[in-house]
């Protein structure tokens, strides 16, 4: 018994200190997005893969990185990948966020993560990072950035890699990921508990 | 029993060890980004070094014993290091050292290594230093610390041996330019005590007061912008946005991206500086880093109703609308150059003028010049000289007092329009007000340009740097300074070089951000002599490593458009007349 509280606290430990990383398992979550719909992870088992984008109001990258989310849906269209958002955002709320993407046009559904469970678990840093989840497995195919287009207060004419692109057509081709973790550029989400206080 | 005792004696370690922030930067731990000013005022960021093999950084620190010996052996590490891609910089977070003062230091002692001066102490205490001859290696892929501590085991305290027998940082190194594990990844080191009055503080900064210490700070420099409605992406209208964004904030003003001021402060002073003061950062990132906690008192920010006046120098006498411009949600946008006839039928003397932008999100910056429709001419448009215009987080221009410029009644307005997308399609309609003076003013103000169209920028180059002089022809009174460039500027100043052959830095921007078209409005206007040179320098990064750099491969050559370039540095003054001298006029300041 103790030497299970001992792993248990070592565990907690180690996995303070280390992200989220392409193979680990994606835990099921259940979440209602900003129209109120309620989304669980694993109700989406039927798709070859599933995509979240991590969204925060006011944020200049991720409000910039919603049209090249919208042109890899579009470019997807015909395949079988469901496409979400998440905010996990302290500051923001249904309401707010129901606006956020009335005003940027946001058609994607956007997972009201209130408590904070799942920027936790999937250990959030900041926002227009990127999940690729492959509901076969539930494990996690790519976590990064979108693209290289966007920079902090820089953005450039036309990305030179499409990572989220290649990534994806990589692992409906059921064939290995290149590059499997690119760092993402956004805005910090604060979740105190990650911070460790 | 006695096993398990130990064990749990041995994860109490490891907890403290985590639980403790003044342990410091450990190997393993993430370098977090910053920019500082090194001794010579040049800008660096941790994380421009992203192409490095490795990011060495030395603790500095005048008058130390340890330090000033530990020179000989950083400079034989970069020897043995040359031509490996290894980043070596020092940190000087010394309470008692300046800018002055280590750049004396460095003269005397011959350190020809960039010395980032953190005057803030806001970096030190994220690195966690305690004494000065620590090293930190960083390695730029992951920004992980690979090693912390001495340089060799060659110094200690009143002692030296003649050579050291394990040369830590080198092996460490040599280890990770191999790939291979490095073996002593932190090694005790010795060196003078950085004395960081705030490290152990954490208490105390639990308890700065948001409502009477943090949110009068954010309401003086950030909320004209971070408001409803304002430019800013989000408003900062109470505390629960503040909180969210509190890591955010902190993450900026470490970077120096905001608030937005991008000279140096220890160059010129000037009226619309709007950078924090060091105390005013200390303060706000303390208390992020305490947890941004409420505490007591009504909230400021809520309760701020401030009435933003549409044009913030009253209602003027005239109102030019500017034709609309459809701006794309996304993408880079041309410049854009919209004649508009003026309307009045008689001469005027304007004293002032705003433009209230139609779509704040999306217009970069306008520039009005006033001229004459011509097909031949640049444009399409035959300049008589500029009349102000527009950047963001502008609250109009007055000309400086007894000054104006005179508006002809036949003229045209020419209106260069930049736009930059932010994720959301607009529709700009702006608005020009102009404001006149009564009867003639005393003086006019006149506006010069130095620029260099003959500029060559070499493909893949971090720093190209390129001049624009103008010699003054008549004594004048310089009121205001600007740099522009475009995507690839990196750093601009200008230097006075007077008839006598003195030199004088005027302004210095180490951290130019084309975002940004600030114009630096000098706090006492400055007499300059006839036969002065006016040197206007503009540094550009055409490398892969400056992220807003749209083509590395190509040499860059004068245009309009961002993704060509521009030394095009503007001064606005006014002659002196022939009762005033520049040396009566000096002495009067």
């Amino acid at each position: 018994m103790k030497r299970l509280i001992l792993f248990l606290v070592l565990t907690s430990i180690s996995a303070l200190s280390f992200a989220v990383a392409p193979g680990d398992t994606i835990q099921n979550f259940t979440l209602k997005d900003h129209l109120g719909k309620s989304h669980e992870l694993h109700s989406y088992a039927d798709k070859d893969a599933v995509v979240l984008l991590v969204q925060g109001n006011g944020c200049p990258i991720a409000r910039n990185a919603i049209h090249t989310y919208d042109d890899l849906q579009e470019q997807f269209a015909n395949q079988n990948v469901a496409f979400l958002m998440i905010n996990s955002n302290l500051q923001d709320n249904q309401k707010s966020i129901a606006k956020e993407a009335a005003e940027f046009k946001i058609n994607f559904p956007i997972l009201v993560d209130d408590e904070q469970a799942v920027g936790v678990a999937l250990k959030f840093e900041r926002t227009a990072d990127t999940f690729i989840i492959n509901p076969k497995t539930w494990a996690l195919e790519y976590r990064g950035a979108l693209d290289d287009r966007l920079g902090y207060e820089t953005q450039k004419f036309s990305a030179a890699n499409n990572y989220v692109a290649d990534a994806l057509t990589s692992v409906l081709a059921k064939e290995p990921v290149k590059l499997k973790a690119v760092e993402a550029k956004g805005c910090l989400v604060n979740i105190p508990e990650l911070a460790g206080g | 029993m006695k096993i398990v005792l130990f064990k749990w004696l041995s994860v109490i370690t490891l907890l403290s060890t985590f639980a403790l922030p003044s342990f410091g930067l450990q190997p393993g731990d993430k370098m977090e980004n910053f920019k500082l000013l090194d001794h010579t005022g040049a800008m660096h960021e941790l994380h421009y070094l992203s192409d490095m093999q490795a990011v060495v950084l030395l603790v500095h620190g005048n008058g130390c014993p340890i330090a000033r010996n530990a020179l000989h052996t950083y400079k034989d590490l970069r020897e043995k290091f040359k031509g490996q891609d290894i980043a070596f910089l020092m940190i000087n977070s010394n309470l008692q050292d300046n800018r002055k003062s280590i750049a004396k230091e460095a003269e005397e002692f011959g350190i020809d290594f960039p010395i980032l001066v953190d005057d803030t102490q806001l970096i030190g205490e994220s690195l966690g230093i305690e004494r000065t001859a620590d090293t930190f290696i960083v390695d730029p892929k992951s920004w992980k610390v690979v090693y912390r501590g001495a340089l060799d085991d060659r110094l200690g305290y009143e002692t030296q041996k003649f050579e050291a027998s394990n040369n830590y940082v080198a092996n460490a190194l040599d280890s990770l330019l191999k790939g291979e594990p490095i073996k002593v990844a932190a090694m005790e080191a010795k060196g003078c005590i950085v004395n960081l009055p705030e490290v152990d503080r954490l208490q105390a900064h639990k308890k700065i007061s948001y409502a009477k210490e943090v949110a009068p700070i954010l309401i003086d420099n950030c909320v004209a912008c971070h408001r409803d409605g304002g430019i800013g992406p989000f408003a900062m209208n109470e505390y629960n946005m503040i909180k969210g964004f509190a890591p955010m904030i902190r993450e900026v003003i470490r970077t120096k991206r905001m608030p937005p001021w991008h000279a140096d402060p220890h160059i010129g002073k000037f009226s619309n500086d709007r950078s924090l003061s060091q105390s005013e950062a200390q303060t706000l990132v303390h208390w992020i880093e305490a947890g941004a906690p409420r505490g007591e008192g009504k909230d400021p920010l809520a309760a701020y109703d401030k009435e933003w006046q549409e044009w913030a120098l009253g209602e003027p006498d005239v109102i030019i609308d500017i034709p609309a411009t459809d701006v794309p949600a996304t993408g880079v946008v041309d410049y854009k150059y919209i004649t508009v006839k003026n309307p009045l039928d008689q001469d005027v003397w304007v004293r002032a003028v705003e433009i209230i932008p139609g779509a704040r999100k999306v217009l970069h910056h306008v520039i009005t010049t006033v001229g004459y429709s011509n097909e031949k001419a640049r444009n399409g448009f035959a300049a008589i000289g500029g009349m102000g215009g527009y950047v963001p987080g502008a609250k109009g221009e007055a000309y400086p007092e007894g000054t104006g410029m005179l508006l002809p009644a036949n003229a045209d307005f020419q209106f260069q329009m930049h736009y930059t997308t932010y994720g959301k399609a607009a529709t700009d309609q702006s608005r020009l007000g102009i404001y006149f003076h009564k009867e003639k003013p005393k003086y006019a103000i006149e506006q010069r340009f130095m620029l260099n169209p003959r500029i060559k920028i070499p493909a893949h180059t971090k720093a190209h740097t390129e001049k624009g002089v103008w010699t003054v022809d008549k004594d004048l009174l310089l009121y205001s300074l600007l740099p522009h460039s475009h995507f690839r500027g990196k750093a601009s100043d200008f230097i006075a070089k007077y008839p006598d052959g003195r030199e004088e830095i005027l302004l210095s921007v180490p951290n130019y951000d084309f975002n940004w078209q600030t114009t630096y409005e000098l706090a006492e206007p400055k007499p300059l002599p006839a036969g002065t040179q006016i040197i206007h320098h503009t540094t550009w990064d055409n490398s892969a490593q400056n992220p807003a750099n749209p083509d590395p491969s190509i040499e860059v050559r004068w245009g309009e458009q961002s993704w060509e370039e521009m030394l095009f540095g503007s001064m606005k003054y006014r002659y002196l007349t022939e009762q005033e001298s520049p040396d009566q006029l000096t002495q009067a300041n």
